[in-house]
């Protein structure tokens, strides 16, 4: 009795996080006659070798083709090589998700869209969700529970399902549901195609039946190309060119479109209305994907939340290895730092333009994280004590002149004088009056989200750092980094 | 590409396998603009049931028509904000420009989303929107300071000084110093483009995009595009040109046009409200100055060959100290520049700059009026100081019917001619081999002796006068009384013989008048076009617009030509045709249509005489016998025909490819029979559509009379009573009888029967077929007058030349190819002694005996009554109506007619109010290839020029596109030949030869050939034969035999 994708004996499982897997691969087949499972990412700050018997699995780090033959040749003649590993863990045999030890990266937080990532094999499609649902009682459903988009690269970004599917499905002209699994700043999508692709496109095909559609697009790195055509049926894969920009949904479109020069797309109305080739299109993350699939497929979610479900942290920066840790809305963000080893105090929360701050004793949902200025992308980047702020914030200043699409003048313009104005810092100038204005002008009437959030890290630096900005005006650096200050 | 970057526009393949859903045209599809696919704008995704919708602005309730936007909503309270990149003209072409929603100037507080772009967010009931929110007030300041810290503010030496939208709105909010300064660094400014009609200098672009958007939405030509992101982000070019010159320019000038800043201005207006310092230039103020690839060409060619010694030494001497002025003049420009800017603040000198503006606009003239070209009849202002027309900018939306804010290359930049050094400012009498100047009283009186003298020897069918198709109704209306009751001749035509005759004849004979059915708007709104013989997008560039967006947003476009012109990249079918054999297709379509009983029998039933000659007629008209026939591949025509016959209106256009043929009155008929059979005339949306050439050869070469077979408004010339009304206006009895034609007129003077000719603003020694034999004839003339702007080629052959006004120096009427009368506005005076059309003709008519008592025209709009009044189709129009109206269309029989749009609504112009099919005989061309003259020639005109181009030929900016005569040869027939592209042939017929450059192109089919006709040196009609088509007299000019060989270079 088993569910697609998940073996009934003895199984190996190696992660495709692991460096050389062909190597380890090739090392253990050829001393033990034992299943070998390429899966996905699992999310862990290490890449895992997992060996799995009678409801048993020892969970190992760090695979070498040495270390992985010997613990084959274990598992097939010995029984589970449990000496070094990192864990080991008893568990329904049916089970089909990876199973979570008592401590350890991989139990903080909690596993429901994590759950089979790095456990059931990717190229095998799971069971259909749709197969049990009416589509048209979905819509209700999602209304009720409040269901939001996770990720920029989301058309329901932070917002509700229900509002824009309903957009869609009054909107004139064929629908079209486009995955979005190609935002370069936020790679957890990308992690989700690689380990769950099957499970992120039956949740697409779910959507384009309640809205009427009957071509879903795949928009995927380089990485999650090949995951994602294995499983897609009719779904149409298209790489993505590697751009932040693109991150943003109707950029991405114009992508999709073969527009030989990407910038922003008027709104109202949005691409919900008027997206790929004017079709009504709904775009959605991978994450965005799993949560409907995880309620539809039965988890509970409490509508009373402001922001019902999980959401998922990627743990990166000054740290030995990053993770992806996945945590329900009311859990403070905090908690994803146990997945980690780190020194660091400060951090940036939201990505490329997140936030900056010392605190992250906010819970994990959408509003709470706006509310203190942090960004909810979903990325937590820790800062040492090597790391400046004042550099930090001018990074990504330079970072929003640069690579502004150029069609609106409050971020084109906005973007450089920003830098610009950072930068006289250095000269012993700091303006904070126009540096906050022009957060404003570009935080509300840049023409996307690109230039909305470009200034959040000046933003929430002055508010949380201030004085750092004063000690560089006046030829200092705190953190010690910023060499040759006048 | 035009930028450095390689891996800038490397385009992601688009997603294959899902549906675009978006009509275009196969040309509209390889457009890369640069921009974003973008929603339809609120105004025109509203859905027209809703109804209007209640706002609150600024604490006001308004309401807006479905589709306002918010910016709408604060124009209805009164309330203001700046909406810098939005452009403000409230017309449907209007429309494909943005909104952009770039500059953010327009942002307000509203209740619901915070703050948001008026221009371009839908109003919706209920909505609270407060302007003066502080966040909403800041942010506008903020962004439209952002603007100015990337604009070149150099408003004194700007070209748009006093005239520029971000300067007014800057001083409007009260910038006096801009938070985020200028763009004053002078090692950033990129170079100004002055290489084609517009200067374009990036330094002052504020990237609101109108100029891309007008050049691919509403030119519809996919030149400019924009590049780049972030800080490089720019307007460039489409192909890979560097600059305007290089780049597949068309020079319309709409660009130019929607531009609100100095960044484009036309060449013309460049130093029109700059300060008037030397050196105060926008050239020398951004310093560096880029060069097309044709300068760079020339430039490489030493400049000096030819001289040597100390002709050579004083000519780099010259050159030298010419750039060291000129470099001294930028350097002291520089420096002033700086120096105010250290001392100045901005706003101080936006002050000065727009004082300055405003002053020497002040000096400035602007005068409304209709072009002079072609019969589209643009309308726009002229700027012109004393002496010149210095540029063309929109007029209102109400004053422009025809056009609103499109122009092309020669109503936007032909004006160089009027000011040449070789303008007629005297009259001119013949002496010996040359001229020699006269007074007007000299010149006037022999002009009367002469024509007195031929008359009272030889009869008054011996005289015969031209009338202009360029000159006013007024100056026409006048010419044909003259002829008829000064003269006393029959014989008064006019070249309108040449071009639409057998239009004329085909549609009286069919549908009553010879004139377009419909209207612009009608050809603007067509479900569907059959467009045969028209090169649209270069006879009729703003028409053609009008055209391409329609088809572009889904209607069906066949077009049949022998060559692939620029309206065909647009067609949803071209059918390459044979020149001379159109009949064959045109009745196959008929037939085709009735035998699968698409035609519209109710409407044939009830509106049309003849249907069965029309069937018997077009029995033999297979699709095969068409193919045969043809060469149009019998699937194609049935496709063809099949469109025509399902859609729901069709409008039929042509021109001279049906029109210049032996058999050009059954090509009409032809055209017309399907019109009919389709049931598409007296419908909006629908008719037949003869674009017609001239600025007004629809009245001046029609209406008016100026024709030997009909009295001003068509009016039989053989009817006594007609005869019996204009005995009773003029004062005397116009001859009864049918006078000669211009071919006619031509033989007869071969013949020597006419013996005194009046030309009056045409050039028949180059429009003429077989001109050795025309220019012959007028040799042979005893006396041959001619009145004119220039020392044309026939007015080489002149006993007396008059100098007379050009367009832009008239007041007076034009009507234009959709019958609609249109007031001439008067910029300059005529140079010298020339004088206007009418003031020669009245003096003329009062030096010379005859019965009908003496003219006293105070001025063309005491002559307008008079034709008015004589003229039943436009009885009720002054020229006080057509101001007011913005212009009005014929059939307006009384003050009370608001004119008419398209005709025979209710019924034909026949007495039984039925139409006619007049059923086609096959037709031949005159002269089919033989061994010795085995390709077909046929001419027709390019984009730059007109016709003769007595005018064009005397402007800069199109010389310098357009230099010269060509032949267009297919790769195959060249390689057959052996000529290489560039190479000077030799082009002969039976009449004669000429040596032009060979443009080897695919455009025309295989053994045909294509030279245009507008030039003198290697003229096409040295070529053509006067073979006539019996019906209207039209030469065909668009089929003859020739032979073509490299010309021997030793």
């Amino acid at each position: 009795m088993s569910s697609p994708g998940v073996d009934p004996g003895p199984t190996i499982r190696v992660t495709a996080d692991t460096l050389d897997r062909p190597a380890i691969i090739e090392a253990i087949e050829a001393v033990a006659d034992v299943p070998v499972r390429r899966v996905g990412p699992a999310g862990t700050p290490a890449p895992l070798s997992l060996y799995t018997a009678d409801g048993r699995t020892a969970i190992h780090t760090d695979p070498r083709p040495e270390s992985a033959s010997q613990a084959a040749r274990s598992l097939e003649n010995d029984g589970l090589p449990t000496d070094d590993a990192h864990a080991v863990v008893e568990h329904d045999p049916a089970i089909t998700a990876l199973p979570v030890p008592e401590s350890g990266p991989v139990s903080v937080g909690t596993r429901q869209v994590l759950g089979p990532c790095g456990w059931v094999d990717p190229t095998v499609r799971p069971a259909s969700v749709i197969d049990d649902i009416e589509p048209d009682t979905v819509l209700d459903r999602i209304d009720g529970v409040g269901l939001r988009g996770r990720g920029r690269a989301d058309g329901a970004s932070d917002g509700s399902l229900s509002a824009l599917w309903n957009r869609t499905i009054e909107a004139d002209g064929e629908p079209v549901v486009v995955v979005h699994a190609a935002d370069t700043d936020c790679r957890t999508d990308e992690l989700l195609c690689r380990s769950v692709p099957g499970h992120v496109l039956d949740s697409a095909r779910l959507v384009a039946e309640v809205v009427g559609a009957d071509d879903v697009v795949a928009l995927a790195t380089e990485q999650s190309v090949a995951p994602l055509e294995a499983v897609a049926d009719d779904a149409v894969v298209h790489p993505a060119p590697e751009s932040f920009l693109v991150g943003e949904p109707t950029m991405a479109l114009e992508a999709l479109e073969g527009n030989d020069r990407i910038e922003a797309r008027r709104r109202p109305p949005g691409p919900e209305e008027w997206g790929l080739y004017g079709r009504p299109t709904v775009v959605h993350t991978p994450r965005t994907l799993l949560q409907l699939r995880k309620l539809l497929a039965g988890e509970e979610f409490d509508p009373e939340s402001a922001d019902p479900g999980t959401r998922l942290v990627s743990v990166r920066g000054a740290v030995a290895a990053p993770a992806v840790v996945e945590l329900r809305t009311d859990t403070a963000l905090s908690r994803a730092l146990s997945a980690v080893e780190t020194a660091g105090d400060r951090y940036v929360v939201g990505g490329q333009f997140g936030g900056v701050t010392d605190s992250l004793d906010v819970p994990v949902s959408a509003p709470a994280l706006s509310a203190s200025g942090l960004g909810t992308e979903g990325i937590v980047e820790v800062l040492d004590s090597e790391d400046c702020i004042v550099a930090t914030v001018g990074e990504r200043a330079a970072f929003a002149r640069e690579e502004n699409c150029g069609r609106c003048v409050p971020c084109r313009e906005g973007s450089k004088q920003l830098h610009e104005t950072l930068r006289a810092v250095y000269d012993g100038e700091f303006d904070p009056d126009t540096l906050r204005a022009l957060s404003r002008v570009m935080g509300k009437t840049s023409l996307c989200a690109f230039g909305k959030a470009a200034v959040r890290p000046v933003r929430t630096a002055l508010e949380a750092f201030e004085p750092e900005f004063r000690a560089h005006a006046e030829g200092r650096c705190p953190a010690g980094a910023c060499g040759g200050l006048r | 590409m035009s930028t450095d970057d390689p891996d800038a526009g490397t385009p992601t393949p688009r997603v294959p396998d899902i549906e675009d859903p978006r009509p275009s045209t196969p040309l509209t599809e390889t457009f890369r603009t640069g921009t974003a696919n973008d929603p339809p704008r609120p105004e025109r995704s509203a859905d027209p049931e809703d109804g209007p919708t209640t706002l609150t602005v600024d604490g006001e309730t308004v309401v807006v028509p479905p589709g306002g936007t918010l910016l709408d909503a604060i124009e209805a309270a009164g309330s203001d904000v700046p909406a810098l990149c939005h452009y403000d003209r409230d017309t449907e072409a209007a429309e494909e420009i943005g909104p952009r929603t770039t500059c953010r100037t327009c942002v307000v507080e509203t209740d619901e989303d915070g703050l948001v772009a008026a221009c371009s967010t839908p109003a919706t009931d209920g909505a609270v929107v407060e302007t003066d929110a502080a966040e909403a007030a800041e942010a506008r300041e903020h962004n439209l300071e952002l603007v100015l810290s990337d604009h070149n503010l150099r408003c004194t030496t700007c070209g748009k000084n006093g005239r520029c939208e971000l300067q007014d709105t800057s001083i409007e909010e009260g910038i006096t110093h801009p938070r985020y300064g200028v763009l004053d660094d002078r090692g950033e400014y990129e170079p100004l483009d002055p290489t084609g009609a517009i200067d374009i200098d990036r330094n002052k672009c504020i990237l609101c995009n109108r100029c891309v958007e007008a050049c691919n939405d509403v030119q519809v030509e996919g030149v400019l595009r924009v590049e780049g992101t972030g800080e490089d982000t720019r307007i460039g070019f489409q192909s890979d040109a560097e600059t305007m010159a290089d780049s597949t320019c068309v020079s319309c000038g709409h660009c130019a046009t929607v531009c609100p800043t100095g960044s484009l201005v036309e060449g013309g207006l460049v130093d029109a409200t700059t300060m008037p310092l030397p050196g105060f230039t926008q050239r020398n103020s951004v310093g560096s100055v880029l060069e097309s690839e044709q300068e760079k060409d020339r430039a490489e060619s030493d400049p000096d060959e030819g001289l040597s010694g100390v002709a050579r030494f004083m000519e780099q001497a010259k050159r030298t100290a010419g750039s060291a002025a000129e470099s001294a003049l930028r350097t002291g420009e520089h420096v002033a520049e700086d120096i105010a800017a250290g001392v100045f603040s901005e706003g101080i000198l936006f002050g000065i700059a727009k004082r300055v503006g405003d002053a020497r606009l002040d000096r400035l003239d602007r005068t409304e009026t209709t072009c002079g070209y072609c019969a589209v009849g643009c309308r726009f202002e002229l700027y012109s100081d004393d002496d010149r027309v210095l540029g063309v900018r929109a007029t209102d939306p109400d004053a422009a019917p025809a056009n609103d804010f499109s122009t092309c290359v020669k109503g936007k930049f032909g004006y160089g001619f009027i000011e040449r050094d070789d303008r007629l400012e005297k009259p001119l009498i013949r002496d010996g081999d040359g001229f020699r100047e006269a007074s007007w009283e000299e010149a006037l009186d022999v002009v009367a002796e002469e024509l007195e003298g031929i008359r009272s020897e030889h009869g008054t069918d011996a005289l015969a006068c031209f009338a202009s198709s360029k000159c006013t109704n007024e100056e026409d209306y006048l010419m044909q009384k003259f002829a008829r009751v000064v003269l006393g001749t029959k014989n008064i035509d006019n070249c309108a013989r040449l071009c639409h005759s057998s239009t004329v004849a085909a549609l009286s004979e069919t549908v009553g008048y010879g004139a377009m059915s419909n209207s612009i708007e009608d050809v603007a709104n067509a479900d569907c076009y059959l467009f045969s013989g028209t090169n649209t997008t270069e006879s009729h560039p703003v028409l053609a617009t009008k055209v391409k967006r329609n088809v572009r947003n889904g209607a069906d476009l066949v077009v049949v030509d022998p060559r692939k012109v620029g309206i065909a990249e647009h067609a949803d079918q071209y059918l390459r045709s044979k020149p001379g054999y159109d009949i064959a297709w045109l009745n196959g379509m008929a037939r085709y249509i009735i035998e699968r009983n698409l035609h519209d029998a109710e409407f044939v039933t009830e509106h049309v005489h003849d249907f069965d000659a029309l069937r018997r007629k077009v029995e033999p008209f297979t699709p095969e016998e068409v193919e045969r026939l043809t060469d149009i591949p019998a699937e194609e025509l049935r496709t063809a025909a099949e469109r025509i016959a399902s859609a729901d209106s069709v409008v039929f256009g042509w021109a001279m490819g049906l029109t210049q043929h032996s058999h050009g009155t059954n090509n009409v008929r032809a055209m017309a029979n399907l019109a009919l059979l389709t049931g598409n005339v007296g419908e909006p949306n629908a008719g037949l559509s003869p674009f017609r050439g001239h600025n007004n050869v629809q009245g001046g070469g029609g209406d008016m009379g100026t024709l030997p077979n009909v009295l001003p408004g068509y009016q039989d010339v053989t009817d006594p009573e007609v005869l019996d009304s204009f005995e009773e206006s003029w004062g005397a009895r116009p001859p009864e009888g049918l006078g000669l034609t211009v071919p006619e007129t031509f033989e007869a003077v071969h013949d020597g029967d006419v013996r005194g000719l009046y030309v009056m603003g045409e050039n028949p020694a180059l429009s003429e077929p077989d001109i050795g034999h025309a220019e012959t004839a007028l040799e042979k003339t005893d006396f041959l007058v001619v009145q004119d702007l220039f020392m044309t080629e026939t007015a080489e052959h002149a006993d007396v030349v008059l100098p007379a006004a050009a367009f832009a120096e008239k007041s007076g009427t034009f009507t234009n190819t959709e019958r609609r009368v249109q007031r001439v506005g008067k910029a300059l005076d005529p140079p010298g002694a020339a004088r206007q059309d009418w003031e020669i003709l009245q003096s003329l008519a009062n030096r010379i005996e005859h019965d009908a008592g003496r003219w006293s025209y105070g001025d063309p709009t005491e002559i307008f009554e008079e034709l008015t009044e004589m003229t039943p189709i436009y009885g009720g129009m002054s020229h006080d109506r057509i101001e007011r109206e913005g212009g009005i269309q014929w059939p307006c029989p009384d003050a009370d007619h608001p004119g008419t749009r398209f005709l025979y609504e209710d019924g034909f112009n026949f007495a039984d109010g039925k139409a006619r099919f007049v059923p086609a005989d096959m037709g031949e061309p005159g002269e089919v290839p033989d061994e010795t003259y085995p390709l077909t020639l046929t001419s027709g005109r390019v984009l730059y020029h007109f016709h003769t181009g007595t005018l064009t030929r005397r402007v800069e900016e199109i010389t310098d596109h357009v230099p010269e005569s060509f032949v267009e040869i297919h790769p195959e027939t060249a390689a057959a030949l052996d000529i290489a592209d560039g190479q000077t042939v030799r082009v002969e017929s039976e009449r004669g030869h000429i040596e032009v450059r060979a443009e080897v192109t695919d455009r025309p089919g295989k053994g045909v050939v294509f030279i245009p006709m507008h030039f003198a040196d290697g003229a096409v009609n040295t070529l053509t034969g006067e073979h006539y088509d019996p019906t209207s007299g039209i030469p065909e000019y668009k089929v003859a035999s020739v032979r073509i060989e490299p010309v021997k270079t030793d």
